[in-house]
């Protein structure tokens, strides 16, 4: 029943690799940022008042290695949904012998799972180059990985729920440009929650988008078992909450294609 | 007074080849492969002020990259060219503002808005007083009847509308010689007409030099005097519309639908190149037989249903060009 | 120079019929500019974070940091509002369609740059005055030299992209190369100079010239003196000419439209 899902996602990860010098191109902005940001916390760790709990600028330059690789990894196919949506394709998927939102997440995976990996790969790279290593053992990189798949599972429900909501509105590109500015400033993209003012700090971890950065990434520089019991607890939480949504939102969606005959 | 003078002109581009595949473009990157292909090969011709000149050729045979360099777009590997006495590519903006060009395939209005905002752009670019403007559009709008869509965004009009604007808009500035590369191409038998009109208006009145390039042998034949074919990039005839029509396209293609069916048709000067009961395709030498008498006489046969009659296409004309002795075609100037 | 006004005005006439254009659609019109001016104070968080733990990084403050940003959106929002074909050139070059400015009785270049604009830009440049009158000390005078350094960044950096366009006359498809230089630049260009050190440095002053489109331009601002405006000034003129120069040398070995892959 799986094998035909994980068949979708091998050839979503093939058709990637069929542009793959483009994204190793792509990947030079990822290099770049990194490089900037190692410059950047070098300088600031010198700086006197910046001390961040547990979070020297070797532990900053691999967090944003970590959440930058999650922000740039994960596959984005709002815009594809968007239009399946819109030009009525989606009612194609609702006599074959797959669920759309299942083949979706399939391939979402298998271009996700390629892009993590090359970015993981470059940035630790640079990271290792320009910082050095910082201490991991196996166990808590496999935590740390878990989380993440959990992350960009999460990502996925978010993306598809924002994307179904193209049967009710005109453009959705507005919600991704919001999701993409809040996981910026409520995801700790650039920065761990311990960087920010406390009362900020609440509110971040109150929303779902600190589970698609922030926690990963802190178990990735900083493991600790209380936080990853709680984190992958409220990953699952915000898991099983928006897949609800999301179930209620196609199916309202396609009720609504079928009365007015897409 | 020459509006056109060409000597030995000659493009020579070059391109890169890649094998496909990954390795194919770093191998592309660290040694190209580069192979020369001659566009244009020497070729050299005039043209006189307030002559109608057709420039025909088939696909690739060096139109657009002689029409390129003629108006200052490519610059040419060898050989020398004055427009109006100016060197198109050394002093392009100078001659711009004398020349006027329509290209059939590229649209120079601008797609969502109406063509008078176009125009009133255009009056900018080419720096035309505003009283001198007024008049010019007026007299042209008036001309060739653009006022019922003069507001309404280009998007919405009929292809043959938009050539109008198109040669409209390329003759705001007054220009000495028109360059058109297949200003009909596309439009109807009604809409080519039109356009065949405006152009033969506009030289007669403006005594514009008229350099056209054309698939249509139609647009060649109603227009111009003079014709010079191209093919590979070398000049094989430069000669008169009506020596050409004499020589080479005496030849009509006339396809008929008759009511009953016949069992054979035959005539001197008439060749059937296809016969299926009703249906009659034939290839008339009109020295030998009028059209008329080929009508009449298939009347004679039968009812005719339907009847189309038509120049022989451009390629076939060229071959048969190359076919009676390219040497003998070559002497042409 | 009666050339450089005929110019300007060439460049005002089409940037107001490029708005009109533009403004046909008013909705889209003033969603871009807004969304514009949203996304630009949002990427001030990070370094409201920031300097909510230190007074400065090597030497710049939270006004400098705001300064900075304001200067590169204004040059950015600028160049691409008026020049809106700044960062195209390259597949215009590429695909052939300079034919249409080639046949006009104007600077191709100028022609082919100010044929479009990118809207968005307005919402960039108004940022840029909002965030320097909103967080920084203003008065006319600092004011009057924000525009100027603005105008200057602005003319470095559509000159910078002129000439990484321009490599597309000598090697063909030279888009993703353009643009990942002017990515660099915009990327370089939104943190202190005072993190970079060295070789690094020396490159932002020269290959990619962030340093006279944002650092100088803030130091300006910061500080005035009239050396180091000149000396501004002096780079500006060098790169107007440098773009001019290399985008005529570049126009000799241009190849028109699809014309060897699919005319010949």
């Amino acid at each position: 029943m799986t094998a035909k899902y994980f068949h979708v996602a091998r050839v979503s990860m093939r058709a990637r690799t069929a542009y793959l010098a483009d994204f190793l191109l792509g990947s030079v902005f990822y290099a770049l940022i990194l490089y900037v940001f190692v410059q950047l916390w070098s300088v600031l760790g010198r700086t006197r008042g910046f001390a961040v709990e547990g979070f020297g600028p070797r532990e900053l330059v691999w967090y944003l290695m970590a959440s930058e690789a999650i922000m740039l990894g994960r596959a984005r196919f709002e815009q594809e949904t968007d239009e399946e949506v819109k030009t009525g394709a989606i009612a194609y998927y609702l006599n074959k012998p797959y669920r759309y939102v299942l083949f979706k997440l399939a391939s979402y995976w298998g271009e996700t799972a390629l892009k993590m990996a090359l970015n993981i790969a470059i940035g630790a790279t640079v990271a290792l180059l320009a910082v050095g290593p910082i201490r991991v053992n196996a166990a808590h990189l496999l935590a740390a990985l878990a989380c993440a798949a959990m992350a960009l599972t999460l990502n996925f429900l978010i993306s598809m729920a924002l994307s179904l909501s193209a049967f009710w509105v005109e453009d959705t590109a507005p919600f991704f440009w919001i999701y993409g500015k809040l996981l910026f400033v409520l995801g700790g993209l650039f920065a761990p929650m311990e960087v920010y003012p406390d009362a900020l700090a609440r509110v971040a971890r109150a929303t779902p988008l600190n589970y698609v950065l922030y926690a990963p990434a802190r178990l990735f520089v900083q493991f600790d078992m209380d936080f990853f019991m709680s984190a992958l607890m409220m990953q699952a939480v915000w898991i099983a909450a928006l897949s609800l949504l999301v179930m209620a939102l196609y199916s309202m969606g396609v009720k609504r294609l079928n009365v007015n005959g897409g | 007074m020459r509006a056109i003078e060409v000597s030995g002109l000659t493009k020579v581009f070059e391109v890169r080849e890649k094998s496909p595949g990954l390795a194919g473009s770093v191998r592309a990157i660290v040694s190209p492969s580069v192979r020369e292909v001659q566009a244009v090969n020497g070729i050299s011709f005039q043209v006189d002020e307030g002559e109608m000149l057709a420039f025909i050729g088939p696909n690739g045979a060096g139109k657009s990259t002689t029409i390129k360099m003629l108006t200052g777009i490519l610059y040419p590997t060898q050989g020398r060219a004055t427009v109006l006495g100016v060197t198109p590519w050394e002093d392009r903006q100078r001659l711009a503002g004398r020349i006027g060009c329509v290209f059939g395939q590229r649209s120079q209005l601008w797609y969502h808005l109406p063509p008078c905002d176009t125009f009133e752009l255009l009056a900018h670019v080419y720096d035309i007083p505003k009283p001198v403007y007024c008049d010019r559009l007026n007299m042209l709008v008036d001309r060739f009847e653009l006022g019922e869509f003069m507001r309404t965004p280009v998007r919405k009009l009929s292809l043959g509308q938009r050539m109008r604007c198109e040669i409209a808009a390329s003759l705001l500035h007054g220009p000495r010689v028109l360059f058109l590369d297949e200003p009909t191409i596309g439009l109807d038998v009604v809409a080519k007409r039109a356009i065949r009109e405006l152009i033969r208006q506009m030289n007669r009145e403006e005594g514009v030099t008229v350099f056209l390039t054309s698939h249509d042998v139609g647009d060649m034949e109603e227009l111009c005097r003079r014709v010079m074919i191209i093919s590979h990039g070398e000049l094989i005839l430069d000669t008169s519309v009506s020596a050409l029509r004499r020589d080479y396209l005496r030849f009509k293609i006339v396809r008929v639908r008759l009511a009953d069916a016949i069992d054979r048709f035959e005539m001197r000067g008439v060749t059937v190149a296809k016969h299926k009961q009703t249906n009659l395709k034939l290839s008339v030498d009109t020295d030998v037989a009028s059209i008329d008498d080929v009508l009449t006489e298939l009347m004679r046969h039968a009812r005719i249903a339907d009847i189309t009659i038509a120049d022989p296409p451009t390629e076939q004309v060229i071959a048969d060009i190359y076919g009676r002795g390219a040497s003998e075609a070559l002497g042409g100037r | 120079m009666g050339g450089a006004a005929w110019e300007a005005g060439f460049v005002w006439e089409h940037f107001k019929f490029n708005l009109a254009s533009a403004m046909e659609y008013k909705w889209s019109f003033v969603s871009q500019v807004v969304f514009m001016v949203l996304n630009d104070f949002l990427l001030l968080f990070f370094w409201w974070l920031i300097f909510g733990k230190v007074q400065d990084i090597g030497g710049w403050t939270f006004a400098d940091v705001i300064a900075m940003h304001a200067v590169l959106a204004a040059a950015y929002g600028l160049s691409v509002s008026v020049f809106g074909n700044v960062n195209r050139l390259a597949r215009i070059i590429a695909e052939g369609q300079l034919d249409y400015y080639l046949l006009l009785p104007r600077n191709p270049l100028l022609h082919a740059l100010v044929s479009r604009s990118d809207i968005s830009g307005l919402g960039d440049a108004a940022f840029g005055l909002a965030a320097l009158c909103l967080f920084t000390p203003v008065t006319w005078g600092r004011l009057a030299l924000f525009i100027a350094v603005s105008v200057a960044a602005c003319t470095v950096y559509t000159c910078f992209a002129v000439i990484t366009g321009s490599i597309a006359f000598f090697i063909g498809n030279a888009q993703t190369i353009s643009l990942q230089l002017l990515g660099a630049l915009i990327t370089f260009g939104g943190y202190p100079d005072s993190i970079f050190k060295g070789l690094v440095r020396a490159v932002l002053y020269s290959v990619v010239p962030v340093g006279f489109v944002v650092y100088l331009p803030v130091s300006l601002l910061r500080n005035f003196s009239a050396a180091r405006f000149s000396g501004l000034l002096a780079f500006t003129v060098a790169m107007v000419w440098a773009a001019r120069c290399l985008f005529a040398v570049g126009l000799r070995r241009y190849e028109s439209g699809n014309l060897v892959s699919a005319k010949i």
